[in-house]
Formats: structure tokens, C-alpha cells, sequence
């Protein structure tokens, strides 16, 4: 048979068999193979068969990721071999995962827990609600009034006091010392843990102080064991490194009694209301140093200061350039704020301001740093205290920020979790007060004029003029008051080497103040002042005891030394419930200014950059003199991102060594204590975790894009051309400009003018302004015919409101201690995925030829 | 129920629209809300999206007091109850001039008499009637004060408004009537109006109302439309300002009733 009538036979055999299966004759192959399962559908009916083998074959090639038509070949190598694709990055992006978190912004992994025990978490929640709803309430409120009134009755019998503090202590020397059984420690910390997880969900301060009391109870009794049972070592070595640890503990433990003391009793001091007669008011001069910061930070401060509530008479503002730029002159000028500079600089900021108080004359001088913005209330709401209390030489109140810092910038927990600052200006400071020793902060403060040239100005021995100041003048008998109400605020710094250098220069200050003016050494002060100020600089020595706590582990892992002279069982009896307790007695303390294990976070990564300027100024308080007024620009490239995290990615690598070296350790030649080993890479775990944060923000802070713009969050008014009005609120603020969130999107072209108009109390206040940029509901703005006088509007209007900041601390979440560790763990974790992240792109870099860009 | 008389000085001021606004809004507010047009106008049909004055409506009960004229009020859907002031005669005139004559002796000889009609209707404790006047002094506006509970006197940034503000200020207070100023219409770009709201604020301390209204070209349009300003430009500033007015209002009522349900029981 010749080809043709082959190839003429095969069609007509096809179009028969087409005709019979009621298919097309040249349909494809899977029609066919469809047709010989399925029949055709009848006139007007889909064909089911058909859909739903073409999804089938969609749904395969994106699967698969071919292309349609391609080879069977293809396909069945497809079968086995993956297409290559980008790697994808293992660290999560936090800032877009704060969207799948929604409103609460709660940690991923605790969402991701909480989904999986949301049935247990039901039964047992609504079994306590019904068991709680039977409970009788106790008006804790009132018990706590009943406390005080008894507790002040007592405080006026003659040496009761006295005779009680004697009692206490002997009771808690008998605590600490008597030596118990293993198992009656456990009972005991079962017991004192009850106690404490019960007394910490009643509120008020004698549950507090209850708290405290037990903490110390449990610390003096692991003391006491530390010192008796622990220091015996086997060999000289194993004794260096034990004695090291001792002597880490020691800081920690006197850091622990002196914090108790300091906020035993926040003062919440209110403001005092001033007299009637206004001309009876004293004259301010408020000062606002600066050296190197451009003009449009400067003048929001500039004008913010001009518009506070006080008779213009007697209040003067003044600019004093350490820089002497022509620009700030004629600023000055033009808005009427006086302009001070100098031939020389020396001293920096303290000699700026020495320079000025010889030139002006006002009874009180208020200090704000030039990226601080007061609001109108700031003066009204401090003068008051001078006026009720002549002895009174200095009010400070707190710094806030209103943008993040850069821990809050790379980890998202801007307004989440309280910063670094929020302790001390939300407690330490409150506490501090209480025993009359809060320290001046540089600025947002006032200080009456007599005392400070008493003390012969803002002192110039150190970099830390400002708590140095204070020092002296409470040696004079004077009274220091703080007002934890936030009257002015201030941008954070922007990067992470900015802050560390901030850091630097505070520990280094506080070294020099130990040394050259040690707060125990000289008259005048009060005990209690003496602790204040002490555990103030102690603070900044933790760089030391937090690295030998962040490598001790591996002692053991690697070299198998016992550094801790106890078996693991003692070890947990003791050391668990000392930390367990303290651990809750501070969350209890802290609250809502401070999360636990966060401190441990900030410290972590600070601890490496301060060892060496602490340990210098200790040795030698004049050696390296540092330019003290640069904010962040001091510091070179030398610490930016990678180089930042350099040491704790070696402490890192230490660490994860040392938990390989522990598995080998657990399975070969320490076979006989397991629990040690166990333990030890427990430690170096939390290690990891703390290291992993730490890395994480160095990680991060190289990608942000350092922005310019001011966070500023008011209700606008849009005045559109054509007369039409639209509510909204502003969203951030650079100098001559604006950003909007809209309810919704307009379209605005470029450049098309429109007005806002912001109120200041029920004036409303209006710029006019062409559109910079509009995207979706986000619209820029660009003022037109700016000036100095519209500036002025702009910030009363905005930062300068009285109410601008009141509502900061009901931002602030309260501590859950268990939360708080998830959290810290999270972020250890993720930062540690951001390094091998950072390893893989470094690893690409080198190997591959046209490395993954960064997004 | 309570009364509150929208009035105002001057011409224009914006006492109409305020008033079906209000009534709307005081609605979804879950007051049961009565629009009352005391205007010899006759206009509110406009408002409600009608393209003829109302033949029927409060002068009905003078004109043809034997009709049955309970169902004169129009009902729109988002609820609110709107009574006209009716008598427009087929061929889209007014009364004539001898029932107007009628209207007038009536509106003179008896100052309660929009009082005692709407003392008949029945409306629950906290519904609100709001009734809408021409620009005092007036034998109209009169009778909506004599009516109300609460004075709410509309003022539009204009220096007219000011220099007579003082004599039905005193006025109001010689009646000893409850009162809210509220300015409208109020542009944040015009100088003069700042201004002004400056020397209102001044003279009228805390009787002046902290929302304001501002001024907004949609109101117009949304009436030319025939829509509901509120519901068709709820982002607008304007909106926003009575939305807050009427939150007010609706405090305010609650307050006012509150005492009354207290003596009851």
C-alpha cells in the first residue's frame, strides 16, 4: 500500500470515527482521549468533562511550571527536577508582617500559638470566668487606703520605725541563713511563688512592696548559698573563671538592691498651679543650644519655644550656635529670639550654655536640646514647683520621642513595646524623686539660676554635664522635682551607630562622674541620694558582666570546666527561683515602662561598645576626649551595620559552637551528668537568642532609608479649588510640607493647589499648598508662601498643643512576663535568620555571577 | 419630645439646610426625628426631592381647618417625618391674599399656636422636632421660639450677623431660652471669617458651639442633585462638623429628658 492511500485511509477513518464520537476531526489529542471515557454533551448542555480536564491541566502546568507545548520529554523531566528559582529569604519581613497581625500587633509566634490553643484556651478561660464570677470581690482600693492610714499612724510612734527595719533585718538574716534540704528549698520557692503569683495580680503599692520584700528574701538566701556552697573549684583555672562569674553576680546583685531602693516609690508628682497675678510670675530664659544640626531642625524648636504660655515680657528665647552660622543669625533675627555664639568651643554644650548665662539675666533658665519641641504648657506646668518650693533648684521632665529609635524601627515594636527611655523617664526618674534625687537630663528642664552659679554653672569636668549639675547641686541642700508629663518631644536618633555612640558618651560621662566625683566620697548628699546616683552609674558598667554572662557557658562546653561549684539539682533549687522571683518582682516594678528579658535585649547589644570607654574612664577620666554635641554624627563608618554586629557575630558563632560542642559532650565523655551539659546549653541558648536580637538590629538598620520626616498624627481639614471640604488627618511633616491620609482616594494632579487647615483649639488655622504627590489615599503636600509666620501657626497647631503628648503611657501595654520572653525569643530567632540570610547573599556574592539584588 | 427652633438674624444663613440635615442625622441617631418648616417659603418640598411646593401642610389647619391634615407631613426613607408649610394653590401660587390675612391674624393673636400643634403630635420622649424659621425678628420665627426647648441660632460669618446678634441675643435671654449659637458656613481660608469667628468666640464664650460648619460647595450642589449632603460627601469636612453637631443635639435631648422620665416615675 503506497503512502498516499495510507495517509487517505487514516483520515478517512478518523473522520468516521469523529463523526461517531461527535467530536471535531482535528481536535487534539487530549479531545480524543477525553471522548473515549466521555460522551458529548447534548445541544445546550456545558460540558463538564472538559472543564474540569482543562483546571486539571492548568492547575498541573503552574505546578509544574511549564509552558503550554511543551514536549512529553519535558514533561516527564519536570516530573523530577524543580525549575530553578530565586532563593528565598528565610527571615520574615516584620514591618510587612505587621499586617497579618492587624490591629493587636501581637507577636507572629505567639498568634501562631494562640491559634493552635484557642480550644484550650476557650474551656479554660471560660471555667475561670465561671469560678472568678462566684468569688467574692475585694475592694482592693479601700484595703489599700486602710494600709496607708494604718502604716502612717504607726510612722508617728517614736522609733517604731527603727525597731521594725532592726526586726526585719534580723528575720531576713535567719531567712537567708539557715540551711534546708533540698526538697524543703523547692517547697519553699513553691511557696514563695504562689505568694508572688497571687500578690501580683492585686493592685496598688503594698502588693508591690510585698513583691519586692520577697525577691530580696530569695536573693539574700541564693546569695548566701552562692558564698557557702559554690566557690569551690578543682583547679586554679576552673577558679579564674568561677571567680569571674562570682564577680558578675555581685554587680548584678548590688544593681538589683540599689534598683529596689530607687523606685520603691514613685513620687507621681503633680503639677503645682501658679498665682493668679501674673506679674508676680518670674522671668524664663530658655536656651536652645546647638552645634552642627541643620536650620529645619532647629526652628521648629526655635518657634515652639517663642509660643509658650507665658507674659512675653518675661519670657526670652534664645539661640545659642556653637557653630556660628550666618543662616541661624539671621533666622534669629527674623523671628525675634535672641542669638548668642563664642570665639572659642570648648566644652561643647556645657561651655555654650556657661557662655550664656554670663550674658543673660533671667531667674530661670529652661534648657531644650534643638531637636525638642516644647509644647505651649511646658512653663505653666513646671514654674509652679519652683513657685511652691524656693528650695526647689531644678524641674525636669521626661524626653519622649515621637519617632522610633532604631530598635523599634528594626524589630516593629514602635509603640508596642516600651523603649529604653521609657524606664527611666516613666519610673527611675518618679522614683528618684521620692528620695529627691532626680538628675537634670539635658534638657526639657528647668533650673532656677542661683544655684546652678552657685555650683559655678553646667559642669565641664565630664560629658555627662547634665547629671554631673545636678549632683553638685544637691550636695548644696537643693531640691530637685520631676513631673513625669511629657511637655515636649523630639525626634529619636536615626541609626543604630548614632545611638550607640549616645550610649557611649553616657557611659563614659557616668564613669568620669565615678571617679572624678563619686557620689559616695563627698558631703552633702543624703544616703538614699548616694544610692540613686550610684546605681545611676553602676548602670552603664554592665558592658563587662553581660559579656562574661553572654560567653560563660562555654567554658563548660568546650573545656569542661565548672565554673558554678554545685550539681545541676542544687543549682536548680537555688538559682531558678532567685531569678523567677526577681523576675517577677521587676515586671511587677516595671509594668508598663519596661518588658521583661527587653533589658537584656538593649543591653546585649550595647554591652560590647561600652566595656571599653567605662574601663578607660575608670582608669583614667581625662583620657579620650570625646566632641560631646554631635548626636550620631561622631561616630565613622567603623560601627555602621555589619561592623556593628562584627563581635556579636562571633559571640554568636561561639555560642552555637558551644551548643554543637554540647551535644558531643552529652553523648561521649560527660555521659555521667547530663543534666549539666543540659543546663549549660540551656544558657547558651537564651545566649543565642539575645545575640540573635542583637545582630537582627544591626541587620536591618542598613536598609531603612533615613527619612526626614516628622511623625505628626492631627486631624486636617482639605480645602479643595473648587470649594469642597475633606476630613482627614496628616500623617507625617517635613519642613514646608505635609503628608495626608485621605478617607479617600481623589484625583489630585501634581501641583494643583489646594488649602489645609489645621486648628489650634477652635481657631482654625490655613496654609495654602499645591499637591507634591498623590498616591492611593496618601497624598503630599507642598506649602506654598511659606514663612516663618506660618511656620509658627504650623507648630502650634501640632507640636505645640498642650494635649499633644498626654496620651503616651496609655500607649504603653502592660508587661506579661511569659509574652515578653516569646517575643524576645522571636527575635532572637529571626535575627539569627537574617545572618544566615546575609551569609547566603555574602556566599552568592563571592561565588555567583550576577548575585540576588536586596529588596 | 422636645422642640428646637432653628433661627437666625440674617437672611441665608443656612437655617434650612441645617435643619433637614440635622433632622437626618438625629434620625440614624435614634431619635424620632419631625422636620417642621415654620417659613411662609413653603420650600421644604425641594429639600426632600419634590418638584412642587406643598398644596397641604401647617397652614392647612388655618386655611381648611375641617380638613383631616393629619397625613400632611411627607415621610423620606431614611425616616424622618417633614411637615411643610403647605397652602400652595394648584396653579403653583400661594394662598390668596385673604387666607394669608387669615394665616397672619392667626400667627398674631395666638403666640402659642405652633406650640399647642405640636404639643398634639405625638412623638416618643426623646424625639425631636426641629423647626425651621425665616430670618428673625418675625411673627414666624416668634412662634418657633415661643415652641422650643432649645434655641439654635444659626450664624454665618458675616458682619451683619454680628451687629444683630446682640438684640436677639437679649432677647432670647429676656425669654429665658435655652440657647446654642452655631456658626456656619465658615471658611478656614477666608481672613474675615477667622476674624469674625474670633469676635463670636469673644462675645458668646461657651454658648458658642465648638462645631462649627464649614463652608463647602457641595451643599449646594447636593441639593441641585437632589441628594442627601451627609450620605453623598461623608469624607467632607462639613459633614464631619454636623455629624458632630448632631451628636451634641442628641446628648443634649437625652439630657433634657432624662429629668423629666426621672419625675414621671
Amino acid at each position: 500500500m503506497s503512502r498516499p492511500a495510507f495517509a487517505s485511509m487514516r483520515s478517512r477513518l478518523r473522520s468516521a470515527m469523529a463523526r461517531e464520537m461527535d467530536i471535531d476531526a482535528d481536535a487534539g489529542r487530549g479531545m480524543w482521549a477525553l471522548r473515549l471515557i466521555f460522551r458529548a454533551p447534548r445541544a445546550g448542555q456545558r460540558d463538564w468533562p472538559a472543564i474540569a480536564s482543562e483546571r486539571l491541566g492548568r492547575h498541573l502546568r503552574d505546578e509544574l511550571g511549564m509552558e503550554p507545548d511543551e514536549s512529553a520529554g519535558a514533561w516527564l523531566w519536570r516530573l523530577f527536577f524543580r525549575p530553578r528559582r530565586r532563593r528565598v529569604r528565610l527571615a520574615a519581613n516584620l514591618r510587612s508582617a505587621r499586617h497579618y497581625r492587624g490591629a493587636r500587633r501581637g507577636s507572629m509566634l505567639l498568634g501562631r500559638i494562640g491559634q493552635w490553643l484557642a480550644p484550650v484556651q476557650g474551656v479554660v478561660g471560660r471555667a475561670g470566668r465561671a469560678v472568678s464570677s462566684r468569688l467574692p470581690t475585694v475592694p482592693w482600693a479601700r484595703v489599700g487606703q486602710r494600709v496607708d492610714e494604718w502604716s502612717s499612724g504607726l510612722d508617728r510612734v517614736p522609733y517604731l520605725k527603727q525597731v521594725i527595719l532592726l526586726l526585719a533585718f534580723v528575720v531576713a538574716v535567719a531567712f537567708w541563713t539557715t540551711p534546708l534540704a533540698i526538697a524543703d528549698q523547692f517547697r519553699l520557692f513553691v511557696l514563695v511563688c504562689a505568694v508572688m503569683i497571687i500578690a501580683r495580680r492585686i493592685p496598688g503599692r503594698w502588693p508591690t512592696m510585698l513583691m519586692v520584700s520577697l525577691s530580696i528574701l530569695m536573693t539574700g538566701r541564693y546569695m548566701w548559698w552562692r558564698i557557702t556552697q559554690t566557690l569551690n573549684f578543682a583547679t586554679p583555672v576552673e577558679a579564674i573563671f568561677g571567680y569571674l562569674l562570682f564577680a558578675a553576680e555581685i554587680y548584678t546583685w548590688i544593681v538589683l538592691f540599689f534598683g529596689y531602693i530607687q523606685t520603691a516609690w514613685p513620687l507621681n508628682r503633680q503639677p503645682k498651679p501658679l498665682p493668679e497675678d501674673t506679674d508676680s510670675w518670674p522671668t524664663v530664659d530658655v536656651y536652645i543650644p546647638t552645634y552642627n544640626e541643620p536650620l529645619t531642625v532647629v526652628s521648629p524648636a526655635v518657634l515652639a519655644a517663642k509660643s509658650m504660655d507665658w507674659p512675653a515680657d518675661k519670657l526670652r528665647v534664645y539661640l545659642l550656635d556653637d557653630g556660628s552660622r550666618e543662616e541661624f543669625a539671621r533666622f534669629a533675627d527674623a523671628v525675634g529670639v535672641g542669638y548668642l555664639t563664642r570665639e572659642e568651643h570648648r566644652y561643647a554644650k556645657a561651655g555654650n550654655i556657661n557662655h550664656a548665662l554670663a550674658l543673660t539675666s533671667g531667674e530661670f533658665v529652661a534648657i531644650f536640646d534643638c531637636d525638642h519641641i516644647p509644647t505651649r504648657s511646658f512653663l505653666q506646668t513646671t514654674m509652679g514647683e519652683f513657685i511652691a518650693d524656693p528650695q526647689c533648684a531644678m524641674v525636669q521632665t521626661p524626653h519622649h520621642f515621637f519617632s522610633p529609635d532604631p530598635f523599634e524601627r528594626n524589630f516593629d515594636t514602635f509603640l508596642r513595646i516600651p523603649n529604653e527611655g521609657s524606664l527611666f523617664y516613666g519610673l527611675i526618674q518618679d522614683g528618684n524623686d521620692f528620695w529627691n534625687a532626680t538628675f537634670f537630663c539635658g534638657s526639657c528642664a528647668v533650673i532656677r539660676r542661683a544655684p546652678l552659679m552657685e555650683v559655678g554653672g553646667i559642669a565641664v569636668e565630664t560629658v555627662t554635664e547634665d547629671a554631673h549639675t545636678s549632683l553638685k547641686i544637691h550636695r548644696r541642700g537643693y531640691r530637685t522635682a520631676y513631673l513625669r508629663i511629657v511637655q515636649a518631644a523630639g525626634l529619636a536618633t536615626e541609626s543604630l551607630s548614632g545611638h550607640i555612640g549616645q550610649r557611649i558618651r553616657w557611659a563614659r560621662g557616668m564613669a568620669q562622674i565615678f571617679r572624678l566625683d563619686n557620689p559616695w566620697l563627698k558631703k552633702g548628699l543624703t544616703f538614699f541620694q548616694r544610692i540613686c546616683y550610684s546605681n545611676a552609674m553602676l548602670h552603664f558598667f554592665y558592658g563587662i558582666p553581660r559579656l562574661i554572662f553572654l560567653s560563660m557557658p562555654c567554658a563548660f562546653l568546650f573545656f569542661g570546666l565548672h565554673v558554678f561549684g554545685a550539681d545541676a539539682i542544687s543549682v536548680m533549687a537555688y538559682v531558678f527561683p532567685y531569678l523567677f522571683i526577681s523576675g517577677l518582682a521587676n515586671s511587677r516594678i516595671q509594668g508598663q515602662y519596661r518588658h521583661s528579658f527587653w533589658a537584656e535585649v538593649y543591653e546585649s547589644v550595647l554591652a560590647w561598645y561600652t566595656v571599653l570607654p567605662t574601663t578607660i574612664a575608670f582608669i583614667n577620666p581625662k583620657k579620650g576626649k570625646f566632641n560631646v554635641t554631635a548626636k550620631g554624627g561622631l561616630i565613622e563608618d567603623e560601627y555602621l551595620d555589619w561592623s556593628t554586629s562584627k563581635p556579636y557575630v562571633w559571640l554568636l558563632a561561639v555560642n552555637l559552637a558551644g551548643l554543637v560542642a554540647g551535644v558531643v559532650r552529652i553523648f561521649t565523655v560527660q555521659r555521667d551528668e547530663p543534666v549539666t551539659v543540659l543546663m549549660n546549653m540551656v544558657w547558651s541558648l537564651f545566649n543565642v537568642a539575645m545575640l540573635g536580637a542583637a545582630v537582627g538590629v544591626a541587620k536591618e538598620a542598613r536598609q531603612v532609608r533615613v527619612s526626614h520626616h516628622v511623625p505628626l498624627h492631627v486631624p486636617a481639614t482639605l480645602v479643595l479649588a473648587d470649594g469642597k471640604t475633606i476630613a482627614c488627618r496628616t500623617e507625617n511633616y517635613s519642613t514646608g510640607g505635609l503628608g495626608i491620609v485621605l478617607p479617600e482616594a481623589l484625583p489630585l494632579e501634581r501641583g494643583a493647589p489646594l488649602g489645609v487647615a489645621l486648628s489650634r483649639g477652635d481657631i482654625d488655622y490655613y496654609f495654602p499648598a499645591v499637591v507634591a504627590r498623590n498616591s492611593g489615599n496618601r497624598l503630599g503636600l507642598k506649602f506654598e508662601e511659606w514663612s516663618y509666620e506660618k511656620e509658627t501657626q504650623l507648630i502650634q497647631c501640632t507640636f505645640g498643643r498642650a494635649d499633644a503628648w498626654v496620651r503616651w503611657e496609655e500607649e504603653l501595654v502592660p508587661d506579661a512576663p511569659l509574652h515578653s520572653f516569646v517575643e524576645v525569643i522571636e527575635m532572637g530567632y529571626q535575627g539569627v535568620l537574617r545572618l544566615f540570610d546575609a551569609c547566603l547573599d555574602a556566599a552568592e556574592a563571592v561565588f555567583v555571577r550576577h548575585p540576588r539584588r536586596s529588596e | 419630645m422636645k422642640t428646637i427652633a432653628v433661627v437666625s438674624p440674617v437672611g441665608g444663613a443656612g437655617r434650612t439646610t441645617l435643619t433637614v440635615a440635622l433632622a437626618g442625622l438625629l434620625m440614624a441617631r435614634k431619635h424620632a426625628a419631625l422636620a417642621v418648616e415654620c417659613d411662609p417659603r413653603n420650600v421644604f418640598t425641594f429639600y426632600c426631592g419634590l418638584r412642587t411646593p406643598a398644596r397641604r401642610g401647617l397652614v392647612s389647619h388655618v386655611v381648611s381647618p375641617t380638613d383631616d391634615w393629619s397625613d400632611a407631613a411627607l415621610e423620606t426613607d431614611d425616616g424622618v417625618l417633614w411637615l411643610p408649610w403647605g397652602g400652595a394653590r394648584g396653579d403653583g401660587r400661594g394662598p390668596d391674599a385673604e387666607t394669608a390675612a387669615a394665616i397672619a391674624a392667626v400667627l398674631h393673636e395666638q403666640p402659642t399656636w405652633l406650640r399647642d400643634l405640636l404639643a398634639r403630635i405625638d412623638l416618643p420622649g426623646h424625639g425631636v422636632a426641629l423647626v425651621d424659621t425665616p430670618a428673625w425678628p418675625s411673627v414666624h420665627a416668634s412662634q418657633a421660639i415661643a415652641a422650643a426647648d432649645l434655641v439654635l441660632v444659626v450664624l454665618p460669618p458675616q458682619p451683619l450677623a454680628c451687629a444683630t446678634l446682640p438684640r436677639l441675643r437679649s432677647e432670647l435671654k429676656a425669654l429665658g431660652k435655652e440657647t446654642v449659637y452655631v456658626a456656619n458656613a465658615a471658611s478656614p481660608a477666608s481672613q474675615l471669617h477667622t476674624d469674625i469667628l474670633t469676635l463670636l468666640r469673644d462675645a458668646l464664650g461657651a454658648e458658642l458651639s465648638v462645631y462649627r460648619v464649614h463652608a463647602d460647595t457641595g451643599i449646594p450642589e447636593a441639593l441641585a442633585r437632589n441628594e442627601n449632603f451627609v450620605q453623598a460627601a461623608p469624607h467632607s469636612q462639613a459633614a464631619h462638623d454636623l455629624q458632630g453637631l448632631a451628636s451634641w443635639l442628641s446628648n443634649w435631648i437625652h439630657a433634657a429628658h432624662q429629668p423629666a422620665a426621672g419625675a414621671k416615675a
